[in-house]
């Protein structure tokens, strides 16, 4: 053998084949390795040396899969069937193992938790989010209890419809049944705002629930949504303002939904929590509300300036106090401190000048102290805000590793039953029968299909454990209104959602300006190499089927494995 | 098991062939595959598999120094038994013959 770099190349791969082979096969690599001085060509030597080493290559998988088969004697009768008759252990612990994982199933808890975790893949499938628009499993309901006239089921579907003109017909059509559900309309005209029906129900409202700001709220969104948040403010939109901030409370109906929603989700037996706790798409306050008032509290600012620079500074405490008022109102619903509470430093230091300008020494320096406070809270806020976020969203959060471990099961789950599929079609297709006795599988088979059940039980597991709590959490919902710990439940459903690895956020710094928040992987992204790597694989398995014709085309004889 | 029932895939049966020819020489694997224009990848397998079943006997033959020794394969008188009794139930040479997983069985 000439000794060239290729001979070499090729006896290192031979080598280490029979380094990597069981035992029992190494003589044969020696074998292999010694026809190589024989052989001429130097591409032949390469192609007999890979071959070779593929050879040893599925003898070490075979040893590593089943080491009972590489141990075993010869079997008796059939000694030349490429395949044999399915392995044994191999079929029991296969078996096994699937039972076990379709055993899960049997488990209410269980079959939500899988329920759950599909809600990964609604957006990487659905790509045009018509699907996300249609809400089957709420129409599907919608159906259910118009046919029997459920006045409460009405609006528990009415809130969470994606679908304006039918939210609304449903809460219409809930409250005409039940008028006590007339709370319904200040959540539905809250999300649809622009439905012709709005007006009279904000008027019906008032009247119901006086005092109430968020009737005023929905006008004032009303009128936002059809000029536009940077539009000049009109009468309507002013007079609604003033409503609201003259309002004594702020109530979205929060008690009354969450009674609703577990009357409901009882009567039903709704089982997927994201159809009953998760509103988060569905705010029952208006979206608007702080934009609003943030922007109705800068202009009563300035008008209790101009009143104070025309030396009314009466007239300016009581702008100044009305702001106040507000912003304590809204602040109980407002998950981002810096923005509308921003500004209570500012309104108590105009407090505590107003107040010196009329001589109250004392309530000046209340507000001075105020002033202060708030300013101090605003802070520490503003750090235990970014704190929580980034416990929430980092690496560290229990929750998103929860929802990571629960949506990587379910990919483990979906693959491994993905693989069982295909391995039993093959099975069937090969074996010509459906009997089990003449079921015939080939070592490799026998490994795959093991490693598709062991999978198949492993990943239910990993399903089952970290999404147990959450189910709890969301049966102490139902069964005695504890929502003591319906936001982490949220939070975990929300995480669940977005596909996986898109709940870890971090915080990107910017140039020119405060550090971005957002996650490692959009969901667009994520989407994206979905697909890229579907259509990669897809391609490149039917070129592989296509090459595979082809060479059994130009060499009948070769090239296929005995 | 009878011989009518045992499953031969084309690549076995033209190995098996080959040393139906000449049952009582000693066959090298590179010779072989020369012969039958398979790869080593197709067919050390099928010789493993072979061996295993005492179908093939095989040993080592020391070359010159230097060069390591060659593993050398022929028929034992089972597989010769085994391969005409396969020859005489086809009536035809087995080379010929169709897989039984593709013409059904052989």
């Amino acid at each position: 053998m000439a000794d060239t770099l290729l001979h070499r190349l090729a006896a290192f791969v031979l080598r280490a084949g029979i380094r990597l082979a069981p035992s029992d096969a190494r003589d044969w690599g020696n074998a292999m390795l010694g026809e190589l001085h024989h052989i001429e060509g130097n591409w032949a030597v390469v192609a007999w040396s890979l071959g070779g080493a593929g050879v040893l290559a599925k003898q070490a998988l075979i040893a590593l899969l089943l080491p009972a088969r590489s141990r075993q004697a010869a079997p008796v009768g059939n000694p030349l069937a490429g395949e044999v008759k399915m392995h044994k252990p191999s079929l029991i612990t296969g078996g096994a193992c699937l039972a076990a994982a379709i055993l899960f199933f049997l488990a209410p808890v269980f079959r939500q938790g899988f329920r759950v975790s599909l809600a990964q893949w609604q957006g990487v499938i659905h790509v045009d989010q018509s699907q996300w628009y249609r809400q089957p499993e709420l129409q599907s309901l919608a159906r259910r209890v118009e046919k029997i006239h459920d006045a409460e089921g009405m609006a528990f579907v009415a809130v969470r419809l994606h679908d304006g003109a039918e939210s609304v017909r449903l809460a219409g059509e809930a409250v005409r049944l039940e008028p006590k559900l007339i709370w319904i309309w200040g959540v539905v005209g809250g999300r649809f705002a622009r439905a012709p029906e709005v007006p009279a129900w904000v008027q019906k409202l008032k009247q119901w629930d006086q005092g109430n700001a968020l009737p005023y709220l929905i006008l004032a969104q009303r009128e936002d949504m059809t000029l536009g948040l940077n539009a000049a403010p009109l009468a309507a939109w002013t007079e609604a303002m003033a409503g609201a901030f003259n309002s004594k409370r702020l109530d979205d109906y929060a008690q009354q939904l969450q009674a609703l929603d577990r009357t409901v989700a009882q009567r039903y037996g709704l089982s997927a929590p994201y159809l009953v706790v998760e509103r988060g798409i569905a705010p029952s306050l208006p979206s608007y509300v702080l934009a609003d008032s943030f922007r109705y509290a800068k202009l009563t600012i300035a008008a209790g300036d101009a009143l104070e620079a025309d030396g009314n500074a009466k007239g300016a405490i009581e702008k100044y106090l009305n702001v106040a008022h507000c912003v304590h109102m809204v602040d109980s619903y407002n998950n981002f401190p810096p923005f509308v509470n921003g500004i209570m430093p500012d309104v108590y230091t105009r407090l505590a000048a107003a107040y010196k300008e009329l001589g109250d020494g004392p309530q000046s320096a209340y507000f001075v102290d105020l002033a202060a406070t708030a300013q101090n809270e605003l802070e520490q806020h503003h750090v235990q805000w970014r704190s929580e976020i980034e416990n929430q969203g980092g690496i560290f959060g229990v929750t998103p590793w929860n929802a990571l471990v629960v949506e990587l099961s379910d990919a483990a789950m979906l693959t491994s039953a993905f693989l069982l599929l295909i391995l039993l079609k093959l099975i069937l297709a090969r074996s010509r029968s459906f009997k089990p006795r003449k079921l015939r599988m080939g070592p490799v088979a026998t490994g795959v299909g093991l490693l598709g059940a062991v999978g198949l039980l492993v990943s239910s597991v990993t399903l089952y454990v970290p999404y147990r709590p959450y189910a709890a959490i969301y049966t102490r919902f139902l069964d005695t209104g504890d929502t003591s710990q319906l936001k982490i439940l949220r939070e975990f459903l929300e995480f669940t959602r977005s596909p996986i690895g898109t709940q870890f956020y971090r915080f990107t710094p910017t140039p020119h300006g405060p550090a971005f928040f957002g996650p490692y992987i959009t969901e667009h992204a994520f989407t994206f190499y979905f697909w890229l790597a579907v259509t990669v694989l897809g391609l490149g398995s039917l070129l592989a089927i296509a090459g595979w014709h082809l060479l059994k085309r130009a060499h009948p004889r070769g090239g296929v494995e005995a | 098991m009878s011989m009518k029932s045992i499953r031969l895939s084309p690549q076995t049966l033209h190995v098996l062939d080959r040393f139906a020819m000449e049952p009582a020489a000693w066959r090298y694997g590179y010779e072989l595959s020369r012969e039958t224009g398979l790869k080593s990848g197709t067919l050390y397998p099928i010789l493993m598999r072979l061996a295993k079943h005492h179908l093939l006997e095989t040993r080592w033959v020391p070359t010159e120094e230097g060069v390591p020794p060659r593993h050398t394969y022929r028929l034992t008188p089972k597989g010769l038994d085994m391969v005409r009794s396969e020859q005489v139930a086809a009536r035809k040479p087995l080379a010929t013959r169709k897989p039984a997983t593709v013409g059904g069985r052989a």
